[in-house]
């Protein structure tokens, strides 16, 4: 937890800028990520669509995982 | 401004500037004009090779990034060449930057945050240069022309390995080395060679439809200007207009493509071709001009996905670094899974999530710089093409500001994640708390 605070401010608005492209971006390249992963997967071993779907599922878990874990952390650093 | 005579002439001058401009390009060409525009360039998402350096290849994107990195070597020798009290230009520039990351980093982890500067601030310096100097007039249109004769060798070779042929490659190779012309006559021994001619039919099906400028000579070249886009020949059309089955070569026919391949245009007087039946006239004189495709020496950093890899690669590997220097390994550790055997099966799988976040956060930070760079370019060209001279100009503005903007995207977060790793592990509950507020 960050204990000590400068008074100083930064702009503002970049910070905030920056972490909801984050979120954006990570969101999107988790769930592509997945299904590109699946889908390579099921070209291997012949187990189309199982992993595909299977890879989209747990990309969308890392979407959510990850998106809340960085609200809440940008929650704390926030104030 | 119009009340004086100087303010008089440079509206004109503008209105003129504009008026060619929009006459001279893309837009104007469709209404009988376009006397300025020049072609659309070949655009790759691979950097171009330019030249070899003994055995090592010279990429377009890696001699913009050593272009930054001698930038902002220099900057920084003008910053710190005189230190003092009361600081000169270049000093508070890099003082103002320095304080902007300082205040950030101690906002969000107080004194800590401070191990987090270093990287922070080079990855800004290091993405802003060579976003900026991706965006400089000569970046992109002065290269060296790839002629139609080395294009189909090279795509013949690609060929020849996916095929697995690497007796034929070996064959070709030889032959190359021993008429010791460079290129030379290649053709020459495909034309003797039946399965070489296959790969030549199979390299004429894949890329028969690649476009070729048609250039006033080879060697170092801008794209021609006064043109248009409609000045340009697809493969099939230089080198094998008139064979009836481009796909699959007789032995005569191999012989014509090699002519042609050499280096000219066709001859446009050749009547079978749809393509030039339905333009009569317009490419007259263009008979035994080269067809090639311009290969930029320069090309924006930023827009090699290799680049932004090895940055994003490095970010992450910092953070990581952090958190471990802060935490120790086990209370790194304890960030994602801990003990497997201890905690409950819902917070290890969330745990693992989290750890393939981590890498999912690489490949972010990989595509969102070169996404943004690359349609920059693309921007910047289209703007070229459809009003040259002024359309440019506004987008410059963008693409600086953008890149400025990216350049600040990837240092905050980088320092962000590296505030994040070094926050021990809270207790389970609190998190999810937290975590459903913030949702």
């Amino acid at each position: 937890m960050p204990d000590e605070r400068t008074p100083k401010s930064v702009p503002g608005i970049i910070p905030t800028l920056a972490r909801l492209t984050m979120i954006g971006w990570f969101v999107g390249v988790s769930i592509a990520g997945g299904a590109l992963l699946g889908w390579w997967l099921d070209g291997l071993i012949g187990s189309a669509p199982l992993l595909l779907v299977v890879g989209v599922l747990l990309g969308i878990a890392v979407a959510l995982v990850g998106m809340m874990r960085m609200l809440s952390d940008f929650g704390k650093a926030k104030h | 401004m119009l009340s004086s005579p100087k303010g008089v002439a440079i509206a004109v001058l503008i209105l003129a500037v504009a008026v060619i401009s929009v006459t001279g390009g893309a837009l104007g060409a469709a209404f009988g004009g376009g006397f300025i525009g020049g072609a659309v360039p070949h655009l790759q998402v691979p950097s171009e090779l330019v030249s070899y350096i003994g055995g090592y290849a010279l990429y377009n994107t890696v001699v913009m990034f050593a272009a930054a990195i001698v930038v902002l070597v220099l900057l920084t020798w003008l910053a710190t060449r005189k230190i003092s009290e009361v600081p000169g230009r270049w000093q508070s520039l890099m003082e103002i930057l320095y304080e902007f990351f300082i205040g950030l980093a101690e906002s969000t982890s107080g004194k800590a945050g401070r191990i987090f500067i270093p990287v922070a601030t080079a990855i800004f310096l290091v993405v802003l240069f060579s976003n900026w100097l991706g965006v400089l007039p000569v970046v992109g249109n002065i290269g060296r022309v790839e002629t139609t004769q080395e294009f189909v060798f090279h795509k013949l070779e690609k060929k020849l390995e996916e095929g697995g042929q690497a007796e034929l490659l070996d064959g070709l190779h030889h032959d190359v080395g021993k008429k010791g012309e460079g290129l030379g006559h290649y053709l020459e021994s495909v034309a003797g060679n039946k399965d070489l001619q296959k790969y030549l039919g199979k390299t004429l099906d894949t890329y028969g439809e690649q476009d070729f400028v048609i250039f006033d000579g080879s060697g170092v070249r801008l794209l021609p200007f006064g043109r248009g886009n409609d000045y340009k020949l697809s493969l099939i059309d230089v080198v094998a207009y008139d064979v009836a089955d481009p796909v699959h070569p007789t032995e005569e026919d191999v012989v014509k493509i090699a002519g042609r391949v050499d280096e000219s245009v066709a001859p446009v007087s050749t009547p079978n071709t749809e393509f030039f039946n339905e333009n009569p006239g317009k490419y007259e004189g263009l008979a035994g001009k080269r067809a090639g495709i311009l290969v930029p020496y320069l090309r924006g950093s930023s827009t090699d996905l290799n680049m932004t890899l090895a940055i994003a690669i490095f970010a992450m590997l910092s953070v990581q670094f952090w958190g471990i220097k802060t935490l120790g390994i086990g209370g790194y550790w304890d960030k994602f899974v801990g003990n497997p055997f201890k905690r409950n099966p819902i917070e290890l799988f969330v745990g693992l999530l989290e750890m393939i976040g981590e890498f999912i956060k690489v490949v972010s930070f990989t595509f969102r710089l070169f996404g943004n760079m690359f349609a920059g370019e693309i921007l910047l060209i289209a703007m070229g093409f459809l009003f040259p001279l002024i359309g440019m100009i506004p987008f410059i503005g963008l693409e600086l500001f953008v890149g400025f903007i990216q350049a600040i995207i990837f240092s905050v977060l980088t320092l962000m994640f590296g505030a994040f790793a070094i926050m021990p592990h809270h207790h389970p509950e609190g998190d999810h708390h937290e975590a459903a507020e913030g949702h």
